[in-house]
């Protein structure tokens, strides 16, 4: 399915030549911006589909297995908190989208082999518990197995068992127990269990011909538990479905405030920004000799305080965008003030957490923070071309084109010495490199106040003051000057709303957005932009969307 | 009666090292029959970013050449090599928005672009309709080969990552369509994997057995049951849907078939449990990149190819992107952002020494996985004789991203197959006519691999 985000062709094309294609729609939502620069050649503007059919409101959603985090929290959620979660589970692959989608999570031979030992590892710990799992474990008998299948298959599979699969988990048993005792036949059904495909993926049935199906209530109710908990679906949840209310929007959106205000919904909050930012990205390490103050602590602080400050603007600012782009409070620990050049009075150590409001000349919201500017800067030096590349995938949803496979051997040398604005300017002259390098940094040249940690500093590498103007090629605003002034105005920019709507579209669903899914993301859109595109409410416009309620199959 | 060896068998050695417990005995219990044919293997080793290449180069030509200095370390070897230029990988071209890695690692050993970047007819689909990601339309060389010889084995083939298992960009292997092979990093793991279920002859019952004994006795019966589990799904969920579900069912049936071979395993003479040092306080981890994972990452797969645990071995150095090589003693990556940084820009400004380091340590390692290939006793010959050991890399020269003339060097030659002891200077040759000669080297016929535009045949000369 090709992609909606703009992709900019090649990046062809003299700057500075009008070129005959000159349509750049910013965040592809068709204001089309014609650049008199010039610059690229990008393909025909896409296709809108008619937004009345189903095809069009439903979401092709590709057949998802649940990721490592998931499988730890449903094996938790299925045993009571008595099993502990196996570090034998293959790890989902990151690097190819959000961990939530189908891609990152494709059974290898050997994660076969992995699972059946994690699979073991449950095993394990549900013989060493048996007594609190299965009441009637002393009587040892077939009766008592059968609840224990009956109780802890219905609640992994989230329905009710068919009769095939009692009698096949029944059968395994009754194999077993032929020559093993009690105790161990249980725990090598529960084994079973967690590597059935029931368990592990998010099954979701054809009910007749139709090409889009409307999801059943438990199917509901599982895409539900694992978006908003990353889990099981809880008691509630499964009665709301037995119940037939998930059927409405009403009935869905009451079950996803009532998840909202529980706290595992900020970790699943918490786990999309870190993979927004790529905040994996920050442990290739920092140069020790340039920044001694570099340890595993000021890493782990600069993580966590991206988790506070989101948890903060959720709870106390209505989880805006806008407060999450431009919000100057935060919570620092010792290190952190450091960093920021606060007092150091302000925290007692590592683990004191204070909240503070920075000075708001320097810092703004998200894209001020130490965390994503560290991670997209080197060992040692600022990175023009990796800030400015964010802001265009992440924020204003353009994709860059990869690089030509000989682009090294064109890259342009530089004189020793020279500051990134000046290495840039070079490079956005050269061709071919130009014609993509022009999107990014002179968006990331804004960031040059802030280091390779993310350290405010007002001189550049050469002593000179640091010019941090900046330049959005064919955005509705182009010129800004500092990260403090680029935040404010992504936040009331309709690229950036969009932008993020469509990347929680892509984390809810677990798959990039296609053509077909245009009509989705604009109502999901507009209902955003109602609510002032709170997150909770964004999360919400989607879980109500028909696109999350219906699936397309092929 | 299969014994269960328990992690007892790790002791305490010196200053605290774990240290596996040598058997007292080999696998004396079952042999090959001395007539018997010992099996053809066949082993990948691959390190990231490419070469240097004026610096890896052989001098000469045929069997008169002379080894460079990066290649120094495969002198005492130099008998049973073939060192090749002019190799190219032109299937990555195909993908053209793809980064500057992901083609060239996805496309280096299946010889196919990305699923999505065919058309219905195999072709591949014009730039505007390409992907910028994707994994690869078919399986890599090692695989195939594993299809083939390696169906009755404990592994299908085992996969060793120097470096941790999140390959991303890195991923090489591939068991087929959107079918990609992980691997593992942790010896202890990998240690546990290929022992703990092998029967080493001892009929003596032990007193009683664990919990965990008496649960991995029954993996068959617990697969069997999974498997069967998916069949009730499959009429009940959409086309797309079940290829998926299928792919998985068929992965546990193999995982059952080969875990139900060890009850009678034809282990040979020649299988011993491998020392896995590891010093004292080194943290075994899925990600650990440096010469101890090295070293015994290369210790396993030899031993696992010696006790025909498997017949295909891959061995990736997965770091690509910012490893620095403390154990060398080298200034990486020195003034430059990371490792990645200066193989693009450290050759002409003074970081070649310890550029040069790095590709002799990786040159190293492949001479110790020869040795120690060579020091497995099989009949008349050795394990390296009836083996082919392919090292290559994703680049050619490094410093370009260029995949074309990779820096490749066979071993082994399976039993005299190919003559070895060259040095092979190709006019032109492409990968895919490497793979269709490495397959005819195994006893195939096949003529064709991977993306056939860009394969002519097998390799003449090669051989």
């Amino acid at each position: 399915m090709a992609a909606l985000g703009l992709v900019l062709g090649g990046c062809t094309g003299r700057i500075g030549e009008p070129s005959a294609t000159n349509t750049l729609p910013p965040g592809n939502n068709g204001n089309g911006n014609n650049n008199p620069d010039g610059g690229m050649n990008t393909d025909p503007p896409v296709m809108v589909p008619v937004c009345e059919d189903s095809a069009t409101l439903s979401a092709s959603v590709p057949l998802r297995r649940i990721n490592d985090l998931q499988y730890r929290k449903a094996i938790d959620a299925l045993f009571n908190g008595v099993v502990a979660a196996s570090d034998a589970f293959p790890p989902t692959t990151l690097g190819l989208g959000y961990t939530t989608y189908s891609e990152a999570n494709v059974m290898s031979a050997l994660g076969t082999e992995q699972m059946l030992e994690a699979g073991e590892d449950v095993a394990e710990a549900v013989v060493q518990n048996l007594a609190r799992l299965l009441p009637c474990a002393s009587s040892a008998d077939e009766a008592c197995a059968r609840s224990f299948i009956d109780t802890y298959a219905e609640r992994a599979f989230r329905r009710s068992l068919r009769a095939e699969e009692r009698d096949l988990l029944l059968g395994l048993f009754r194999e077993v127990r032929a020559d093993t005792p009690f105790a161990e036949s249980i725990g090598l059904v529960a084994s079973a269990i967690v590597q059935m495909p029931q368990f592990l993926y998010l099954i979701e049935e054809l009910r007749d011909q139709n090409p889009v199906q409307k999801l059943s209530g438990n199917e509901i109710a599982t895409r539900l538990a694992f978006l908003m908990w990353n889990t099981l679906p809880d008691a509630t949840l499964l009665a709301a479905a037995e119940a037939g209310t998930l059927s409405s929007k009403g009935g869905i959106e009451r079950e996803v405030r009532r998840m909202l205000a529980d706290p595992r919904a900020s970790e699943v909050i918490s786990q999309f920004f870190h993979e927004w930012i790529d905040l994996g990205e920050l442990s290739t390490g920092k140069d020790l000799g340039v920044y001694p103050e570099w340890n595993e602590t000021l890493e782990h602080s600069m993580e966590e305080e991206v988790q506070r400050f989101v948890a903060h603007v959720m709870a106390e600012k209505g989880g805006t965008l806008e407060a999450l782009l431009t919000s100057n409070e935060t919570y620092v620990n010792r290190p952190l003030a450091a960093l920021y050049g606060l007092d150091p009075s302000v925290s007692q150590g590592p683990n004191d957490w204070k909240l503070v409001t920075l000075d708001a000349r320097q810092r703004a919201g998200l894209l001020t923070k130490p965390a994503l500017l560290a991670a997209k800067a080197h060992a040692s030096t600022t990175s023009p071309v990796f800030r400015g590349k964010f802001v265009r995938q992440q924020l204003l949803c353009n994709e860059i084109p990869a690089p030509p496979p000989d682009a090294m051997a064109m890259a342009p040398e530089y004189p020793a010495n020279a500051t990134q604005r000046e290495k840039s300017e070079i490079l956005t002259m050269t061709q071919p490199c130009g014609g993509c390098h022009v999107l990014m940094n002179p968006i990331g040249l804004g960031f040059e106040h802030y280091d390779a940690l993310g350290k405010w500093r007002t001189m550049d590498t050469d002593g000179s003051s640091i010019d941090s103007t900046g330049e959005v090629r064919n955005g509705s605003f182009t010129a800004f000057d500092g990260a403090v002034d680029l935040s404010q105005k992504l936040s009331s920019s309709a690229e950036a709303r969009e932008c993020i709507v469509r990347h929680w579209f892509r984390y809810s669903l677990g798959m990039r957005e296609g053509i077909l899914d245009k009509c989705s993301i604009d109502r999901i859109n507009k209902e955003a932009e109602l609510k002032n595109y709170s997150l909770p409410e964004l999360i919400v416009a989607i879980a109500t969307s028909d696109a999350f309620m219906n699936r397309g199959t092929r | 009666m299969t014994k269960v060896l328990s992690r007892r068998s790790f002791l305490r050695g010196a200053g605290g090292a774990l240290v596996a417990a040598p058997l007292l005995e080999s696998f004396a219990s079952r042999a090959y029959a001395q007539s018997t044919e010992f099996p053809k293997r066949f082993v990948v080793f691959v390190h990231p970013q490419g070469m240097i290449m004026e610096n890896w180069t052989p001098t000469g030509s045929g069997t008169n050449f002379q080894l460079s200095e990066i290649l120094a370390p495969l002198e005492p070897f130099k008998s049973k090599i073939v060192v090749t230029s002019g190799i190219d990988n032109r299937v990555n071209g195909l993908n053209e928005t793809s980064n500057g890695h992901n083609a060239a690692a996805r496309t280096l050993l299946t010889c196919m672009p990305y699923t999505q970047n065919l058309d219905a007819n195999g072709r591949i689909k014009p730039r505007s309709q390409q992907t910028a990601d994707g994994q690869a339309a078919g399986p890599s060389i090692d695989q195939v080969i594993a299809s083939r010889i390696g169906t009755t084995t404990r592994f299908r083939t085992l996969d060793c990552g120097i470096g941790g298992s999140r390959l991303g960009e890195a991923q090489m292997f591939s068991a087929g369509v959107d079918d990609p092979v992980t691997s593992e990093s942790n010896p202890r793991t990998i240690f546990d994997r290929m022992f703990l279920d092998l029967d080493i002859g001892n009929d003596e019952p032990p007193p009683v057995l664990s919990t965990r004994e008496l649960l991995r006795r029954k993996r068959g019966s617990v697969l069997d049951k999974v498997g069967e589990s998916f069949t009730g799904l499959r009429d009940r969920v959409s086309s797309e849907d079940r290829v998926k579900l299928d792919a998985h069912a068929q992965k546990v049936r193999d995982l059952e078939m080969r875990l139900g071979q060890v009850e009678n395993p034809m282990v040979p003479l020649s299988c011993a449990q491998p020392m896995v040092s590891l010093p004292g306080g080194y943290n075994s981890t899925n990600a650990n990149f440096d010469n101890v994972s090295a070293t015994n990452l290369i210790d396993e797969t030899v031993m696992a190819l010696a006790c025909d645990l498997t017949r295909v071995g891959t061995l990736q150095f997965t770091n690509f992107h910012a490893p620095t090589f403390p154990w060398l003693g080298q200034p990486i990556p020195g003034r430059w952002d990371n490792w990645h940084s200066m193989i693009h820009e450290a050759r002409d400004a003074g970081g070649g020494p310890a550029m040069v380091a790095v590709m002799k340590w990786y040159a190293e390692q492949f001479a110790y996985l020869l040795q120690q290939m060579s020091l497995v006793q099989e009949g008349d010959g050795t394990l390296l004789d009836h083996s082919l050991v392919l090292w290559v890399s994703d680049f050619g020269q490094g410093q370009a991203h260029n995949t074309l003339d990779l820096p490749i060097v066979l071993a082994g030659g399976l039993g005299g197959v190919m003559q070895t002891g060259r040095y092979v200077n190709f006019a032109s040759g492409n990968t895919g006519d490497l793979y269709t000669s490495i397959l005819n080297m195994f006893g195939f016929n096949d003529q064709r691999f991977g993306y056939a535009d860009l394969c002519s045949g097998p390799l003449a000369g090669l051989v």
